[in-house]
């Protein structure tokens, strides 16, 4: 991959800062919230907030970052139907001959009001769309980042208060999820390390693998060749994914899911 | 004329086999069949008619299938991965047409079976150059050049990268840098452009791009405000 060179000290504007909403079915709008308080960004630069998915683009005036100003249309008429766009959140300095990003946070996943109550947990966002005679997948190829979606079929009636509160559901869904996200991670990405950018997805879940009861980081590359790592690497994969269901009792939520008198 | 159908899922596995069994050599005729079966193939909310007519390039095959498309909602075309594969298997001779002995190069799976990746969806022989007429219209000339048959280099450098394709004043830069009109009105990239030894060819471009992208606000530029951010290697080609 070609590395390019961030001369300008363009700044990131941390994931968390930004949230967007979007509501509406025939034609989508938005709402963009945004805290850009500690990035210490000149008053006058331009505030721009673009939407994209796939080929299709569109880009909104927010005004200054000293007098925020969202504009009233905020409808994604140009935003292919069918998918979920994605945001990217831009400061532009604007007083050069050629405008010059001083912030940006892009690949920021919308929420709509289904998704708040399932996003809660933002380290694996859900997103709800027509995947056809699938209930659930997991996409990795959406984000410019690759960070997992849930993705949920939009077809199941109350799919998101399912993915939240049915335990049989829960059961059956998250381990696998974890152990699909956990394979992605070390065999796919070949990624380690739980040290780095705190909105780096891969560190967030090998983070997340770590809080729980007995699960150490994963084992480091030792010299040997790939054959010698692999094996190590299922094996923590299968404790992890053991000790996640242990700390959710998922045996104990299938039993109830499926217990007499459930519903 | 044919009435345009989509493959089903099991429609696309079994064209999938095929063009597998081709890619491992076999000699086998093109499975026409699954696009009327009802296992293989359904119909589409709305209407439209296609006909195996010769496309003699991308452009014209954009075009035709731009006319020929125009009657159905856009949701019902963009990602629809059974339309385009339909489509491609219809068209199968001339995306893949058979050699002096029969055989046939597939390539690719995704030359023919359209990818849900952003960054795979162009290389679709037909999906590809029908979304970057629709994105550029007549900008997307240097895009579309060439027989169907062949992806190109300004596809696979340009419109796999979704941040610059979606950039229509980036477009119209390339189209002003590589693309001669020629004076008999039959167009052509310019020579070289994709040569990587040359100055200023399209993969230096594409690396630029990038780099100034860190810096400026490329979506807020014209053309010309692109073109003349550019290093002196890009002026031979401004000509």
């Amino acid at each position: 991959m070609l590395r390019r060179f961030n001369y300008t000290g363009r700044k990131k504007i941390p994931r968390a800062a930004v949230s967007v909403k979007v509501s509406g079915a025939a034609i989508p709008s938005f709402d963009a919230k945004f805290d850009l308080g500690a990035l210490q960004l000149p008053g006058h630069a331009r505030v721009y907030v673009e939407a994209y998915h796939r080929a299709s683009y569109m880009r909104f005036d927010f005004g200054q970052v000293s007098d925020i100003r969202p504009p009233k249309d905020r409808l994604l008429t140009e935003i292919e139907a069918g998918g979920t766009a994605q945001f990217r959140l831009k400061v532009v300095d604007e007083t050069t001959e050629h405008g010059c990003v001083l912030a940006e946070a892009d690949g920021v996943t919308p929420l709509d009001a289904d998704e708040v109550a399932a996003n809660r947990n933002s380290i694996l966002p859900v997103v709800i769309t027509d995947l056809g005679d699938q209930v659930w997948r997991v996409d990795f190829i959406s984000s410019p980042d690759g960070r997992p979606v849930l993705e949920l079929n939009k077809n199941v009636e109350a799919v998101a208060q399912i993915a939240l509160g049915d335990d049989g559901f829960f059961a059956l869904v998250y381990p696998d999820v974890v152990r699909q996200i956990l394979d992605r991670v070390l065999f796919v990405e070949k990624f380690t390390d739980t040290d780095g950018p705190d909105d780096d997805w891969r560190i967030q879940w090998l983070k997340f693998s770590c809080t729980l009861s007995g699960i150490m980081p994963p084992p480091q590359a030792e010299g040997g060749g790939d054959d010698s790592i692999e094996p190590r690497h299922d094996e923590w994969i299968d404790d992890t994914v053991a000790a996640f269901c242990r700390h959710y009792k998922i045996l104990e939520r299938f039993n109830r899911a499926h217990s007499a008198g459930a519903d | 004329m044919t009435t345009v159908r989509k493959l089903t899922d099991a429609g696309i596995v079994k064209f999938t086999e095929y063009l597998k069994r081709l890619a491992g050599g076999e000699i086998v005729d093109p499975p026409f069949h699954l696009l009327t079966e009802a296992e293989s193939s359904e119909a589409l909310l709305g209407s439209a008619e296609v006909d195996a007519i010769a496309l003699e390039s991308k452009l014209a095959a954009a075009k035709y299938l731009q006319d020929q498309l125009a009657t159905l909602d856009k949701s019902e075309v963009e990602n629809n991965a059974g339309l385009w594969t339909w489509l491609s298997l219809l068209l199968f001779d001339q995306v893949c047409p058979a050699g002096p002995h029969g055989q046939r190069t597939p390539g690719e799976l995704v030359r023919h079976v359209l990818s849900r990746h952003v960054q795979r969806y162009y290389r679709h022989l037909l999906a590809g150059p029908y979304r970057l007429l629709q994105l550029h219209g007549d900008r997307a000339r240097v895009f579309l050049h060439g027989p169907l048959t062949e992806h190109g280099d300004f596809s696979e450098q340009l419109a796999s990268r979704m941040q610059l394709v979606t950039n229509r004043s980036l477009i119209e830069a390339v189209d002003r840098l590589y693309y001669d009109p020629g004076s008999d009105g039959a167009g052509r990239p310019k020579r070289g452009a994709a040569t990587r030894t040359r100055p200023g060819n399209l993969r230096r471009l594409v690396a630029v791009i990038q780099q100034l992208d860190l810096t400026y606000d490329m979506y807020a530029m014209n053309s010309d405000q692109i073109l003349d951010l550019l290093p002196e290697e890009f002026q031979r080609w401004r000509g």
